[in-house]
């Protein structure tokens, strides 16, 4: 109800959504305008339409997709279902083992807080420099958000619930994939949003920092190399995929939860 | 009655069985009993990490100790020490400046569900897109110095401030609002009875995290340019391959992010209890 009443809401006769619309071509409209008029360098700052065709250019580059992108998807994948699975089974152990999560607990609420980065020399020491310590930091990143959100999940389930299951003496696994997963789903979808994030964001800092190949290098070298064009047109390609894959798992929630509300 | 297969639960968070408790138990026994769990954790990867290196080839993997030693003889050097204060002090720079202005922002926008509605989406997506690619277009206008390490910072800690404080803002009990309004409080009473002590706790919680991440922002800024700081001596450790040094380096980078971490944290708790 409150939300239908703030979409009726209007000022200058725009909706919210049509005012962030309206924010956004103003944003890009000065991207465009802005070094085209002068009144920013185009060097410092080309003008969009630039950074996009060369952003397309790049998308047909097989050469491209081969030593950069294809590594950094892949990477961003692996890691992001190794923080899912994981997460969820270090969910359900702490939730179950209450010493385990009095312990882990003040660590759970001060990990983001933690730079995590900083790590990623010890694992190139420890990995090697190829895929593998990537994936580890995307995954460290992104893990803690699915820990999080399951227990969120699980200890929002009814009491009656839990009695229930008990009622009924399932197995382990039944109790686990009947009851306390599709009870806490909704919650795992929203820490698993968050984790496609953070799996992106550790990907793209450690090629960015340390590594010879990915999109994070990429934007890294082009930097180096005063290739200006080339530096933004990788970044609205991570932009175009980070903002793309939020938007996406935004759907799937909002999908969820009209699909609930019915 | 809640030992059964998998079903440990519905036990109450910590903090709620902490404060059922706190009447009855001597401070002291508490006290030591919260950092004894505390540090359980830190305490176990320090013993694994010792057996690991003692497995593993220690000139590669070095052990906690070596990591200490390794730290020891940074922390001698006056370069060292110079960028620890380098980074300390950017820090409370950049913390400050995203806990005010990001409270404030949520607070100006929290205050109209309409333009909450305009600002929610775009700030959240910001929070999700990877900035450390966008560091580049920061030293592009701002230059090399402090001035971009700062903005880098501010742009990671500034959003879910105001994000937080926004959400908040708009959930304050208007019931509270219309009750000021009957009484014809006069709006700075109104500020500080009503919105600030509603507000207190996200406040905290906001700070706590806008704290991790500038500390995270400043790190990555560091490792990429700068002259000085922490990121730019861990950098400088990994040109010269001097892995006790880097690894002893990371313990202390953990250790400045943990303290005030777990401060704020409870903080935050006593806030909460207290409202």
């Amino acid at each position: 109800m409150r939300g239908s009443a703030i979409s009726q809401d209007r000022r200058l006769g725009l909706g919210p959504k049509a005012w962030t619309a309206m924010g956004l071509m103003i944003i890009l409209s000065f991207l465009e305008w802005g070094p085209r008029s002068g009144l920013v360098d185009s060097f410092t700052l080309p003008p969009l339409s630039s950074i996009i065709v060369r952003a397309a250019q790049l998308l047909v580059d097989s050469a491209f997709w081969h030593q950069h992108l294809g590594p950094s998807l892949l990477a961003i994948m692996i890691a992001f279902l190794f923080a899912a699975a994981s997460g969820i089974v270090m969910g359900l152990i702490l939730w179950r083992f209450g010493l385990m999560r009095r312990i882990f607990d003040p660590w759970l609420s001060i990990y983001y807080a933690i730079p995590t980065f900083a790590l990623y020399p010890l694992l190139v020491i420890v990995a090697g420099i190829g895929l593998l310590p990537v994936i580890l930091l995307g995954a460290l990143l992104a893990i803690v958000s699915v820990i999080t959100a399951t227990l969120d999940g699980l200890d929002s389930i009814p009491r009656i619930t839990i009695k229930l299951a008990r009622a009924l003496q399932l197995s382990t696994m039944d109790y686990v994939l009947k009851i306390l997963i599709p009870s806490t789903i909704h919650q795992i979808v929203v820490g698993l949003r968050l984790a496609l994030s953070f799996s992106i964001i550790g990907v793209m800092a450690s090629e960015f920092i340390l590594s010879t190949y990915g999109l994070g290098y990429f934007i890294s070298y082009a930097y180096d190399h005063f290739s200006l064009n080339d530096m933004y047109a990788g970044i609205a390609i991570v932009l175009f995929f980070a903002l793309g894959a939020n938007f996406l798992f935004g759907l799937l929630l909002h999908r969820r939860s009209m699909r609930m509300s019915t | 009655m809640r030992k059964m297969a998998f079903v440990a639960t519905g036990e109450p968070p910590r903090e709620t069985r902490g404060a059922q408790r706190t009447s009855f138990a001597p401070l002291l026994a508490r006290v030591l009993t919260e950092t004894l769990v505390v540090l359980a954790l830190p305490a176990f990867v320090f013993v694994v990490w010792a057996i690991m290196a003692a497995i593993i080839d220690n000139v590669v993997f070095p052990g906690p100790l070596e990591a200490i030693r390794g730290l020891a003889s940074d922390l001698g050097r006056e370069g060292y020490r110079s960028s620890i204060l380098t980074t300390i002090r950017l820090l409370l720079l950049s913390w400050a400046i995203s806990v005010v202005a990001g409270a404030l922002i949520g607070f100006g926008l929290g205050l109209s569900p309409f333009w909450s509605r305009v600002f929610a989406t775009p700030m959240f997506a910001f929070y999700c897109v990877p900035l450390v690619t966008l560091y580049p277009v920061f030293i592009l206008f701002l230059g090399i110095g402090e001035e971009s390490r700062v903005a880098f910072a501010i742009a990671h800690g500034l959003p879910p401030m105001a994000l937080l404080v926004m959400g908040a803002t708009s959930g304050i009990d208007k019931n509270l609002l219309r009750l000021a309004d009957a009484l014809t409080l006069p709006w700075h009473s109104k500020v500080t009875k009503i919105i600030i002590p509603a507000l207190v706790p996200t406040l905290a919680s906001g700070a706590r995290i806008a704290l991790g991440l500038t500390m995270i922002g400043l790190i990555l800024a560091g490792m990429v340019s700068a002259t000085s700081g922490l990121g730019h001596e861990l950098v400088n450790n990994i040109a010269n391959a001097r892995v006790a040094r880097i690894t002893g380096q990371i313990i202390f980078i953990v250790i400045l992010a943990v303290i005030p971490g777990l401060f704020l944290r409870w903080l935050e708790q006593r806030l909460s209890r207290h409202r």
